[in-house]
């Protein structure tokens, strides 16, 4: 009956121990992200995006037939040619996502170790002027 | 006008440089004996903080090695909150002669200049032997600076200049300050923020640390970098709005 619902091995192209395996790596990722959303060890665009691969994997392992045909759909003839365009974008996506994040920490890191440099500078030079005024008095 | 007895800035950026700081230190306060001076202490493992505070300095110590380029940042940015109206910044490995930092500064105090670069090229004043890589990369980097600014410079990697109170306000505001390597992109910012630049000739030494940014790994990324750069300041509409350079 599941069987059935899901799809033969021969319908779908994918063995049923590959669609197993897939769909436990799918609920790892899944699960994995969920625990490190919870515990705030992840941003949440990152989590997004992974979450997103989980989702996919395990749509995947349910039902292969799907993927074949939106590639079909939008003209791409070969499936396995739309999952690897597809995969490519989303790495440079991410990459340009971290990049920018990458950016963004950078310029304000330095500028919090320039501000902590100057406000050092400042209270020593505060503390050698209240002590010479201490001495002068 | 007595350029000598003016309050002016002296900003040094300075990376484990303790066998040279406290000369050139002597030397700036033998030129300019009422000047604030800074060392900015990017990081250095050495003696450099202890010895520039002996010799009577301003030292601004940050708290690890962030480059060349955010250490003069801060430079500047100490300048700009003193409320400096000239701030001469040179290099710490006595490269540079702070004699010759009077003639950067008189341009700008007659207000003549914003940007005033001390160039080794001009009219052949290099006291030592620059390498022919090196020489090239610079030649190349001041053509292509030269078309781009609409101006002729001959030195876009001197680190020996002179900043009016115009030029270090749009310097300071510069988001993405070079971190690296401040060069020719800096002195393309500088003129796309409406500041003129001008170059005079100064005799450079060999740094008594013999340790150049620009060593040949380090070229390999830099000359890319840098064209993207200047590039990327290229972009910058010019003259920049008077509430970005504000």
């Amino acid at each position: 009956m599941i069987g059935q619902a899901l799809g033969s091995a021969g319908q779908t192209g994918v063995s049923w121990g590959a669609r197993v395996f897939i769909l436990l790596c799918g609920l790892v990722v899944f699960l994995w992200v969920l625990r490190k959303l919870r515990r705030r060890e992840l941003l949440v665009p990152i989590c997004s995006m992974v979450l997103a691969v989980g989702l996919a994997l395990v749509c995947f392992a349910v039902r292969p037939t799907l993927f074949d045909a939106i590639s079909y759909a939008v003209g791409v003839k070969y499936p396995p040619l739309l999952y690897l365009i597809l995969i490519i974008l989303w790495l440079v996506f991410l990459v340009l996502h971290l990049a920018i994040r990458l950016s963004a920490v950078d310029a304000r890191c330095r500028r919090l170790a320039q501000e902590i440099a100057l406000m050092t500078n400042d209270g020593a030079v505060r503390e050698t002027t209240a002590d010479t005024r201490q001495e002068v008095s | 006008m007595n350029i000598e007895r003016m309050p002016i800035h002296v900003v040094i950026p300075a990376h484990n440089e303790a066998r040279s700081i406290e000369n050139v230190l002597l030397k700036v306060r033998g030129t300019f004996p009422n000047a604030h001076i800074a060392v900015v202490n990017d990081g250095s493992t050495d003696d450099t903080s202890r010895r520039a505070r002996a010799a009577n300095a301003t030292v601004i110590d940050l708290p690890f090695n962030m480059g060349y380029g955010a250490a003069l940042q801060t430079g500047l940015l100490w300048a700009f909150r003193q409320g400096a109206n000239a701030v001469v910044t040179l290099d710490a490995d006595g490269q540079h002669d702070a004699v010759e930092a009077l003639k950067l500064v008189r341009p700008v105090l007659a207000g003549q200049a914003d940007v005033v670069l001390g160039s080794r090229y001009l009219n052949g004043v290099v006291c030592y032997r620059v390498p022919w890589s090196r020489r090239i990369g610079a030649w190349v980097f001041a053509k292509t600076l030269s078309i781009l600014a609409g101006t002729p410079i001959t030195d876009p990697t001197t680190g020996f200049q002179c900043l009016s109170a115009k030029a270090l306000r749009a310097y300071v505001q510069l988001k993405d300050f070079p971190e690296k390597t401040p060069d020719a992109d800096l002195v393309l910012y500088a003129q796309r923020s409406g500041c003129r630049i001008a170059e005079v000739p100064t005799a450079m030494y060999e740094d008594e640390s013999h340790d150049s940014m620009h060593g040949l790994l380090k070229s390999m990324f830099y000359v890319p970098n840098m064209f993207v750069s200047l590039f990327g300041m290229f972009l910058i509409p010019r003259p920049l709005t008077r509430s970005r350079a504000r």
